[in-house]
């Protein structure tokens, strides 16, 4: 299959089976924010459990892979730190409701979605914003909203002012949640708490008038919200600022300003449709020359060791391989759903590379290559599936071999030499060395894990 | 870290100064080898800098990440618009309490060894703060400096990701990548080992540059581990890991270079008595002081401590169990404890906290702050001159953007601090296109 069809298929789903047939039990994903909320105070951790092993099992065994990748990108984006409080069990809807919904839709649509959130409006504190005469909006939400979700800052300039943060508190006053059986903690439109001023944002290139009266505020309160949110989905700052993340994701921490350019261009063009957005970028040259250019983020990192390990994942949300690959995940640097901050983990390399994070990434790679499944719980290798079926002659050749064929490595004659004396073999030695020693093969595949090119992709 | 130039999003070239790199380079001996030899001195627990008095401190830096706010962490209590703009969460002074004064103030007077001050009687600790107060303030090692940020001529942002990004860099100029603490080491010739730490799995921006520093979550981690024989597989990954300027590989290179030093550390436990909590910001400093006392060649060390974004429900101050009164327990208390473990040895170790700005003098609708600008900043040391300095607004009101307007630049306390502290660089390369001004008097010179 060519490029342009893989894409084609992975941008449609069709025909691609997910990871969910995986998760019976689950019930967690499913259930609305009011049976979460029992479940929460019944059953502890289990719906960090859920949502957490979900997204593993999700990222390591869906063939739909750039719907993961880009629910990754879009959680990450719409940031939620799920430890506050509520957020425990709002997460989680969040996690299906927006993000999976919307990943590969429109953009208009998945911001609006995550601005009725109940978890965002939670997080950033919307729902307790009061705008009634005599009362101080929260500012909070309308900021991060201006600054990480939509418009941006780039190279320091941003279009909008402290006045227009404000503003959008304002209109976006009222959006809270529910404390209603029922209807318990999902998104309700509290008019009673919404603002009535006139309202200007960007200088007047978007604007409402006055809502002073009861019957006014009470019936076009939401609507001005509404409005405004699809207003700055399609402003051609968002679209450059979507742009350059998506590119910086994919294709370069640097990328270059005509690649955010054309991006910019076919989002606009699309009405803020994503799939030809990713299209534009994955068929792009900078796309086709970046091989090796990113350093893979330490949850891609992991994930990428378990699909080239060919690793088993037992699917028990509470379970051992849930806890260690929870672990791990903390100890790499970039824990799921653990950002504490509304910006998401930083995606440049210059900003998270760093000693502590390398160390774990050796230690756990060597971790999992000696997974051999005693425990029938934990995640389970198994190494002697990796072997070609007619050894080469030298266990140096086997080392460059598995690196080549199974990990995708140039590995030079120095670095294969260095694995042999680490896992004490000779180079020029055959194969076997390796191939029918335990030990030997998992030393080689663990110093194979911890080669600087399986840190990049 | 390592990049001669980089692209920023404009597409600008920006040139990088590698000369102290390759000084650093020269000196390691450009790999692993010759810090084998370093490492056979990891076992001593010799304080650090006697032996050598010229290296001057071992600085640590505290980044109150999220916006700390000054103004209930070290309260004008007494301010006619400090009490009426903050009507629920004001800290109150002494005199308001009839009886018992627990839930007061702690007063920032002249008095004990503490001399005496221009703000004295102004200002009181959150009432958290009493371990603090009691030990590092009554025996005049802890300066404050309020209204502190970056000047709004530089930049007013009250983003938290642009504002730490502009503290970090030192300045609000986009071409500045690296952090002003990594510029400010790179002017030292003599470092060796583990001469930076960052705390925590990723390094903070005030260690990005030149100098190599190390981001280390814990001590007992910071190895190779999990292989059948973690000595020979470090030997591998450091064929496979070459110091060659790549970002990656260099951290490992240079991360291979210090592993076995930092393994070699055992533990003597907290002294004189120090106890220390369980958060994040007491156990960076535990670690700290270990480091410190095993003689590993640390200069720098950077610990960020976090929750300082209290846009709701940071309660009365009188209250124990209110959201930001045990904030400032947390921290008083983390503080309090690595200046007590220290003992004298703090007279060669300066702490300094940073945050990226205070919040708005008024209270919100939600019973929090929201961003604003100016905020509180502490030094800590035997070398400290207790006080509370700078400039702070006669009369503070809910100005049209609702701040404490930023009275003394964040600069200016840092770079007395270095200059006298950690003498050796130079401040025109540390904070580009800040002037200096004549010190405000926090700390001493020499030991």
């Amino acid at each position: 299959m060519g490029t342009a069809a893989w894409l084609d298929q992975q941008l449609s789903r069709s025909g691609l089976v997910g990871a969910d047939n995986m998760l019976s039990g689950y019930v967690t994903l499913t259930n609305t924010n009011e049976q979460n909320y029992q479940v929460k105070k019944n059953e502890g951790d289990r719906i960090y459990d859920e949502l957490d092993h979900a997204t593993l099992i999700r990222a390591v065994y869906s063939q739909q892979q750039l719907y993961e990748v880009m629910c990754d990108f879009w959680t990450n984006h719409f940031n939620i730190w799920r430890r506050a409080d509520w957020l425990v069990h709002l997460k989680t809807r969040d996690n299906e409701s927006v993000i999976r919904k919307y990943a590969l839709g429109k953009f208009s649509d998945l911001l609006m979605a995550s601005a009725k959130s109940p978890a965002m409006l939670v997080y950033l504190d919307n729902y307790q914003s009061r705008g009634e005469p005599g009362q101080q909006v929260n500012e909070n939400y309308g900021r991060e909203l201006l600054e990480l979700h939509t418009l941006g800052i780039i190279d320091g300039t941003h279009v909008y002012s402290e006045a227009d943060i404000v503003g959008v508190a304002k209109v976006l006053s009222g959006w809270g949640i529910s404390w209603d059986a029922g209807s318990l903690h999902d998104f309700r439109f509290n008019y009673w708490n919404h603002n009535r001023d006139a309202v200007s944002i960007l200088g007047g290139a978007w604007k409402r008038p006055a809502r002073p009266n009861w019957g006014d505020y009470n019936v076009n309160g939401l609507a001005d919200g509404e409005s405004l949110i699809r207003f700055l989905a399609r402003h051609q700052s968002t679209a450059r600022h979507l742009a350059t993340k998506l590119a910086r994701r994919f294709v370069s921490d640097f990328p270059s300003p005509a690649l955010v350019q054309r991006l910019a261009s076919v989002y606009l063009a699309n009405d803020t449709a994503i799939a030809p957005v990713l299209r534009e970028l994955f068929l792009s040259p900078e796309f086709n020359a970046s091989a090796n250019q990113k350093v893979k983020r330490p949850v891609d990192w992991m994930i990428s060791a378990l699909r080239s390990t060919g690793a088993t994942v037992p699917t028990a949300a509470s379970g051992k391989a849930a806890k260690d690959l929870r672990k791990i995940s903390a100890g790499l640097g970039q824990p799921l759903f653990e950002r504490v901050s509304p910006d998401g983990w930083p995606e440049a390399a210059r900003y998270w590379v760093g000693s502590d994070g390398l160390l774990k990434r050796w230690e756990y790679g060597a971790s999992l290559a000696r997974s051999t499944g005693e425990d029938a719980e934990k995640v389970k290798v198994n190494l002697t599936a990796l072997l070609p079926t007619q050894l080469p002659s030298s266990s140096a050749d086997l080392v460059t071999w598995l690196g080549t064929e199974r990990f995708q490595l140039p590995i030079t004659s120095g670095d294969a030499a260095a694995i042999c004396t680490a896992i004490g073999v000779t180079p020029t030695g055959a194969a076997g060395q390796i191939a029918s020693n335990a030990k030997q093969l998992q030393g080689c595949v663990a110093l194979l894990l911890a080669h600087p090119a399986f840190q990049r992709r | 870290m390592t990049e001669v130039a980089e692209l920023t999003e404009a597409g600008v070239t920006v040139e990088r100064t590698e000369v102290s790199r390759r000084k650093f380079l020269a000196l390691t001996g450009a790999g692993g080898a010759t810090m084998v030899a370093v490492s056979a001195l990891g076992n001593q627990y010799a304080f650090a800098t006697p032996g050598n008095p010229s290296q001057g401190d071992v600085l640590v830096v505290v980044f109150n990440r999220g916006g700390m706010d000054g103004l209930n962490v070290v309260a004008p209590y007494r301010m006619p618009t400090y009490q009426s703009l903050r009507p629920t969460i004001r800290v109150k002074p002494p005199e308001e309490f009839s009886g018992s004064t627990d839930g007061a103030g702690l007063p920032l007077d002249s008095g004990g060894s503490v001399a005496s001050f221009p703000l004295s009687g102004v200002f009181g600790l959150n009432p958290g703060m009493t371990a603090l107060h009691a030990g590092p303030w009554a025996n005049g090692h802890l300066a404050v400096v309020h209204a502190a940020g970056m000047p709004a001529s530089e930049s007013a942002t009250r983003s938290h990701f642009e504002a730490q990004r502009n503290w970090e860099a030192g300045s609000a100029r986009l071409n500045i990548t690296d952090g002003f603490l990594n510029r400010h080491l790179s002017a030292f010739s003599d470092l060796s080992g583990v001469s930076a730490v960052g705390r925590g799995s990723t390094l903070q921006a005030l260690l990005r540059g030149s100098v190599p520093a190390f981001a280390m979550s814990s001590i007992a981690t910071f190895g190779v581990r999990g292989f059948h024989d973690n000595k020979k597989a470090a030997t591998a990954l450091s064929v496979m890991y070459p110091d060659n300027g790549d970002l990656l590989s260099s951290v490992g290179s240079q991360t291979l270079s210090v592993t076995s030093m930092v393994s070699g550390i055992s533990d003597p436990g907290p002294q004189n008595g120090a106890t220390y909590g369980w958060d994040g910001l007491a156990q960076g400093l535990r670690e700290t002081a270990r480091l410190i006392r095993a003689d590993v060649g640390l200069r720098a060390v950077v610990i960020d401590d976090g929750g300082w974004d209290t846009h709701t429900d940071m309660g009365a101050p009188a209250d124990t169990n209110s959201s930001f009164r045990r904030r400032t327990n947390e921290f008083s208390n983390a503080l309090a404890a690595f200046y007590t473990d220290l003992g004298t040895a703090m007279n060669e170790v300066t702490v300094v906290t940073l945050s990226e700005f205070g919040r708005t003098i008024n209270e919100n609708s939600s019973g929090g702050t929201d961003h604003g600008r100016g905020t509180a900043m502490f030094v800590m040391g035997r070398n400290v001159n207790g006080g509370v300095y700078g400039d702070f607004p006669n009369t503070i009101t809910d100005g049209p953007e609702g701040d404490l307007t930023v009275a003394n630049d964040f600069r200016h306390v840092v770079s007395e601090v270095l200059t006298k502290r950690m003498p050796g660089s130079d401040m025109g390369q540390v904070f580009p296109g800040y002037t200096q001004m004549t010190p405000l008097g926090l700390v001493n010179s020499g030991s």
